[in-house]
């Protein structure tokens, strides 16, 4: 999400999951996706009836790349390099689709003359070693002719900001970047690019990746095929990609990639990011991240934000779809705290919790308890003792804790870590609390899958015994602090006495009316508002989560669901591209493919005819799928009138185009992605001098305990199987299920496997400085040594579904040894990528 | 007064029994599971009852004969030392004649015998041999899912094989055994009645036999 | 009545199981409760073989040739032949065929005497303990007496099984095979056309029938014609023994042995 955001302006999926079927080309790069998403295989082996080729590139040889017209290998955590390499293809071989790089993308604009990238450094201009950051990275910005001050006067765009009840902020004056359409200027986006990936040789990426040469060539003339105006290419990434410390980047390279192939926008395109859960994109999407609040609005940090204005001014940027975020911002804290919340209280601003400046993310969480700083923990549906990285210590620092509240379906490692094997009960202080939830089919509410779709879920049946749905139990719990707070006060109790909550009927908990508040409403009749294009910094709306606006909105059945847009289900397709607009509910506003003025050139007239998203038929636009820029202008006297083309494809970053070089979005690590080896590698980076990425996190903290490449020179990487989910928390507790992959076991080659003497079923063990697991070995040509530079580099892998949990199936915790390093800007640990060594048991 | 030769023990009598009416109950449940059409006709609750009185009586068919030579070691010892006596010339007069006999006993002189008759020694071996080899088939097919579906099949055949011979010997071992025969009228008492022979009839049939059985006199009851 | 069949494409598979537990689902197939009960294979392969409690199970083999890796994924489930073995064999008639050719195994008739394990080409009927009967696929008689699809195809996420008239899937089988072939697989074929008489759970084997574990030319276990044999056997053996014992019975009607010279009273005579 941290690498699509800085290049789009929205970290989410582009597409859906029913768009594969439209791709010329699919190319799975750190996605497994027949094994992880198997409902995609469906839409792939569509596209591929119409002669669409799917391309697998992994460092395994997966179920998917079984099912592949092209399979390549790569050494794990080598990705920057392979799409290193294939943007110098793309540019050498002039493949790239021109009318969409010089409109849609900022490669003809001018960047700052002292931008430089070091290589024998390894660093781009602007390092500080000391502070061991980039600082405000200063050189990466764009060279501006002129300054465009909002205009707030009456009728104008702006002129919102000076109602009524809008808390008070300055108003903006947007930069206007240079350019240069020519693309010939050396400090242009599109000269820095191609020079900054001069170095990705074929010779050194095969070298670096350990892919034969011939095969990914083999991958890159397939998938720049897809640069040709009509052609499409969609790639699809899920934790391969992400869980790196360089993670951010790796997808920040595919949207080069797909921006250079103008793949980004149209139907059958898109980078999709294949979430790892089920409804994982609805928790990022409430806010269930430290650093956003719902609706990916920045949580207020002390040291910047001391008032809601100092938040406006640092938040709300010159240009853009997102110089709306004061009425979402308002709309938000008018939720929150409904009529506590005044214009003159600052909307009740001050109520948010705010960050201190350091990084709260999951590595950090557990640093803080060994710290000392933090004392207990509620685990709601997670289970770090097994999910974690470098779990070990995980399950040490659970110890530490004086209580634990552990929600879930089952009994899970983490609610009994104090009972593991080798743990002595009776040292462990800790006072654990179990919470039976219930699961998905026992309680209602919405689901939000990748392809970010709201779907309504019904409740099948009760849950058992004492289980309760979650939102039951926070309500539940919020009463409970409200009546502690009010009978004993405490510091800032107005944080949760003033909250507004009136989520409930009959005096039970009714999400319903959380769905309601979240679609949005104004304050005065209650009336649910039909999208966020009608939320206002006024205080006159209330609006829980501003992207989901319009879900939600049927005012005539504001308790029934099925009613609404999320519980629609129609199967309608016009336009036959798999859009279903009647099927549920996809935010933003129902956009099944975003960033969709893209799909046409300039003019509006689509790329592929077949493939109509948006189309300017000369008088008004066609419209298949709702556009994503602005297309008509509604007058007072509600006559829309159509705007014709213009060039803004990605209306939420201020310069209106995607970005090839990441100006002003807070990458911690550079504009452009540059190919580090992992945090654990056998080998040197012999792309640039520098070793690890600059901005990676935690590499320091002494609970990591990096292996040593001489004692561990295996690469390791981790994964899941179709058959089992996550920790195995709900999959090995289904006898089935536990019988369909019975045991945690560890892939290698034969190459290895004779190397150590093991054979296949032997029980082996896998090791590092972290510590030592015990499991079965699956000897396989499917993993293949690798030849880098020359070295023979040995990869196994495992998946880490097992623990000591469970009624059926049981085994080794693979999170055991994984390192807790993060990557620089998610602080993603680094599960894909590290070192062990294996020998037979 | 009359003298009887003791030939068969109370034991003896007892096991050879209890076999005999296992074999006729595992012929008759067998051969319904054996046929298709008949099983089909009887319906599978029959059928089920049947495979379950084959089993039972599969038991007491395994069990009895090794009950009496755990009991009486020195009587199986005895039996399987008559089996195998070596054959004289008599003996083999005997089987050449054999066939001649059953078809015209009225003009046949059989020469005399020891305790066991050449011929029925022949057909005794193959009755147990058969018997050994459907109780160890049976008791694979009775273990069949921890066998592989290959021993499972062989055994299924072999079970088989050695149904029909000893379906066929049994026939004969009825009609001689059960003195259906003429000849042989009344020699069914030796097993279902009180064990004894009397001299005229044990001269008759194993004379050698009763020779030496009167000259030693040990056996010998005198009524 | 029109034939139907399941079309099972190796080619889209991607071994996820999904048929495999959704047939435990649907037709009710328990797995172990106990802990860690389970086998482990040695490969993604859930068991070793299909069992009493598991009519459908994904086989994965795996090669490394000159063509690269085939992971060869297969669909273990009865075929539903023709002409099946496991029918001809079974003593109490349990094993029947529908009318659309679906070969039912009804376990209330069922006796459990695993005749039909032993007489199937593929070994496919597995015996289950717990009820003492055969189990097999029913290819979901249940469900398509209502016009549904079996469980299995109905959850196949990659639309890698079809179901629907027999040939129908035959014509959609072999334009694949041609696709394949097309794309340089080129020991694609089809299975189950021809085989055991036709069968009604047809292949596409991506890799050829052996990479897949398919019987090439498939027939019914040697056991079904000897046995076949045997029966007959039995009764002429019967029948001619009987037939002899009876004439001989005849010949000696009236047979007296005090008509006959006793062995000692021959002696003295003599």
């Amino acid at each position: 999400m941290a690498g699509l955001g800085p290049s789009f302006g929205r970290g989410a999926m582009t597409n859906h999951f029913s768009d594969l079927k439209n791709a010329d080309v699919i190319w799975a790069m750190g996605s497994n996706n027949a094994e992880n998403h198997p409902v995609t295989m469906a839409w792939v082996q569509e596209a591929r009836a119409k002669g669409g080729k799917y391309v697998v590139v992994d460092p395994r040889f997966t179920r998917s790349a079984a099912l592949a017209d092209i399979y390549a290998p790569i050494r794990s955590g080598t990705d920057i390099a392979f799409f290193g390499g294939l943007i110098k293809y793309i540019i050498d071989n002039d493949l790239w689709q021109k009318e969409y790089v010089e409109n849609y993308t900022n490669a003809a604009f001018l960047i700052n003359p002292d931008f430089g990238f070091d290589a024998e450094a390894g660093v781009f201009s602007g390092w500080d070693d000391a502070a061991n950051s980039y600082g405000t990275a200063d050189t990466w910005k764009y060279q501006i002719e002129s300054q465009v001050p909002w205009d707030t006067s009456e009728g104008a765009p702006y002129a919102w900001m000076t109602a009524p009840g809008v808390p008070e902020f300055t108003p903006k004056v947007n930069p206007i970047p240079k350019k240069d359409p020519t693309l010939s200027d050396p400090n242009c986006v599109w000269q820095l690019m191609k020079q900054h990936y001069a170095r990705y040789t074929p010779e050194l990426v095969s070298k670096v990746t350990g892919c034969p040469e011939d095969k990914l060539v083999e991958v890159w003339e397939t998938f720049a095929s897809t640069g040709a105006p009509e052609k499409s290419g969609t790639i699809c990434y899920a934790m391969g990609q992400t869980q790196h410390t360089y993670g951010s980047q790796n997808v920040r390279a595919m949207a080069l990639v797909q921006l250079l192939l103008g793949n980004v926008g149209i139907a059958g395109g898109g980078i999709n990011a294949l979430r790892g859960e089920a409804n994982v994109q609805g928790s990022t999407d409430m806010g269930v991240l430290f650093h956003i609040v719902p609706g990916y609005m920045p949580v207020p940090v002390q040291s910047k934000h001391a008032d809601l204005t100092a938040w406006l001014d640092a938040e709300t940027p010159t240009a853009g779809y997102w110089t709306n975020r004061p009425k979402f911002m308002v709309s938000y804290l008018k939720e929150l705290y409904g009529s506590y919340a005044t214009v003159e209280n600052d909307y009740a601003f001050d109520m948010l919790p705010k960050l201190n400046g350091a990084n709260h993310s999951h590595i950090a969480v557990f640093e803080a308890i060994k710290e000392g700083i933090v004392k207990g923990v509620m685990c709601w549906g997670q289970n770090p003792a097994v999910g974690g990285p470098n779990s070990g210590f995980e399950r040490e620092m659970l110890g530490e804790l004086d209580w634990l509240v552990a929600v879930d379906l089952w009994e899970t490692e983490t609610a009994s870590f104090w009972k593991a094997p080798g743990v002595d009960p009776s040292t462990i202080q800790t006072e654990v609390y179990m919470l039976p939830a219930a699961c998905h089919y026992e309680k209602q509410g919405t689901i939000s899958n990748s392809g970010r779709w709201i779907q309504w879920r019904y409740k099948a049946l009760e849950p058992p015994g004492e289980a309760l749905d979650d939102f039951e139990m926070m309500h539940e719990l919020y009463l409970k602090l409200k009546d502690l707070y009010e009978g004993e006060g405490g510091a800032n109790p107005e944080q949760i006495t003033k909250l507004h909550w009136p989520y409930e009927t009959d005096g039970h908990a009714d999400i319903t009316k959380v769905a309601q508040a979240l679609n949005g409403y104004t304050i005065a009749d209650g009336e649910l508002v039909k999208n966020f294009t009608l939320l206002k910094a006024d205080g006159s709306t209330a609006c829980g989560c501003w992207i989901y606006s319009g879900y939600y909105n049927n005012n005539d059945a504001k308790d029934d669901p099925t009613q609404q847009p999320t519980g629609s289900r129609s199967k309608d397709d016009p336009g036959g591209l798999g859009l279903y607009p009647g099927w549920s509910f996809s935010w933003p506003v129902n956009r099944r493919i975003v960033y969709n003025r893209a799909s046409a050139d300039v003019n509006g007239r689509p790329w592929n005819p077949d493939r109509v998203l948006v189309e300017w038929d000369g008088t008004q636009w066609i419209r298949n799928d709702v556009p994503d820029f602005g297309f008509q202008v509604v007058g007072a006297d509600g006559v829309a009138t159509p705007i014709p083309p213009g060039k803004t494809a990605f209306i939420m970053n201020p310069e209106g185009v995607g970005r090839i070089f990441a100006v002003g979005t807070g990458m911690k690590d550079g504009p452009m992605p540059e190919h580090y080896e992992p945090f654990e590698t056998p080998v040197q980076n012999l792309l640039n001098g520098r070793q690890n990425n600059p901005g990676l996190t935690f590499g320091s903290a002494e609970s990591v305990k990096p292996s040593d490449p001489e004692r561990h020179p295996i690469v390791c990487t981790t994964y899941r199987v179709t058959e089992h989910w996550q920790t195995g928390g709900m999959t090995r507790n289904i006898p089935w299920l536990a019988e369909s992959m019975p045991a945690m076991f560890v892939e290698m080659s034969e190459e290895l496997a004779s190397e150590k003497g093991i054979a296949n079923r032997d029980w082996v063990r896998v090791y590092n400085e972290r510590g030592s697991i015990e499991m079965y070995a699956i000897v396989t040509p499917r993993f293949k040594p690798f030849d880098i530079d020359g070295k023979t580099v040995h990869q196994v892998g495992m998946p880490w579904h097992w623990g000591y949990g469970s009624g059926h199936a049981t085994g080794a915790i693979a999170n055991d040894i994984t390192p807790n390093v993060g990557d620089a800007n998610t602080s993603i640990p680094e599960y894909k990528a590290f070192l062990v060594n294996v020998e037979k048991a | 007064m009359t003298r009887y030769i003791q030939r068969h023990s109370l034991m003896k009598r007892v096991i050879h029994g209890i076999v005999a009416v296992s074999c006729a109950v595992l012929i008759v449940s067998g051969f319904i599971v054996f046929v298709p059409v008949l099983g089909r006709a009887a319906g599978s609750d029959v059928v089920q009852v049947l495979r379950i009185l084959h089993r039972v009586f599969a038991v007491s068919f395994i069990v009895a004969p090794l009950v009496g030579l755990i009991f009486a070691p020195k009587g199986f010892v005895h039996i399987m030392q008559n089996l195998f006596a070596k054959w004289d010339e008599d003996d083999k007069k005997f089987m050449m004649l054999f066939p001649k006999y059953l078809f015209a006993a009225k003009t046949t002189h059989m020469p005399k015998q020891h305790a066991v008759k050449s011929g029925q020694r022949l057909a005794d071996l193959a009755l147990i041999a058969a018997s050994v080899l459907i109780a160890i088939t049976g008791i694979v097919l009775w273990a069949g899912q921890y066998v592989t579906p290959e021993v499972f099949r062989i055994s299924l055949l072999l079970h088989d094989v050695a149904f029909v011979l000893i379906a066929i010997i049994m026939c004969a071992h009825l009609y001689l055994g059960a003195g259906i025969f003429q000849p042989y009228r009344g020699l069914h008492r030796l097993m279902f009645g009180n064990g004894r022979v009397s001299e005229a009839e044990a001269r008759y049939h194993w004379g050698h036999w009763a020779e030496e059985e009167l000259a030693s006199g040990k056996n010998v009851i005198e009524e | 009545m029109a034939e139907y069949a399941i079309l099972y494409d190796a080619s889209k598979c991607s071994a996820c199981k999904g048929c495999q537990v959704q047939c435990k689902q649907w037709n009710m197939m328990p797995s172990s409760l106990g802990k860690d009960d389970n086998e482990f294979t040695g490969s993604y392969q859930s068991m070793p073989d299909l069992n009493g409690d598991t009519r459908l199970l994904i086989e994965f083999r795996e090669e490394d040739n000159a063509r690269g890796i085939e992971w060869a994924f297969s669909r273990r489930a009865c075929f539903h032949c023709k002409e099946p073995a496991c029918m001809d064999v079974c003593p109490v008639g349990a094993i029947s065929q529908l009318p659309d050719g679906t070969v039912k195994l009804d376990s209330t008739k069922c006796v459990g005497c695993k005749y039909c394990t032993a007489a199937c080409p593929f070994e496919i009927p597995k015996y289950r303990d717990a009820f003492n009967v055969s189990n097999k696929c029913t290819l979901c008689d249940d469900r398509t007496a209502q016009g549904r699809e079996p469980a299995c195809v109905q959850t196949c996420p990659a639309g890698a099984m079809a179901y629907g008239p027999r040939d129908e899937m035959i014509a959609a089988g072999k334009a694949r095979i041609d696709e394949l072939k097309a794309e340089g697989f080129d020991k694609a074929e089809l299975y189950g056309e021809t085989e055991m008489g036709g069968m009604h759970s047809l292949f596409v084997a991506k890799y050829g029938y052996e990479t897949h574990g398919l019987v090439r030319d498939p027939k019914a276990k040697d056991i079904t014609s000897l046995m076949a044999i045997m029966k007959p056997l039995t009764g002429i053996g019967i029948a001619a023994v009987v037939g002899g014992l009876g004439v001989s019975f005849l010949t000696a009607i009236g047979y007296e042995r005090e008509d006959m010279p006793r062995g000692d009273k021959k002696e003295g005579k003599q």
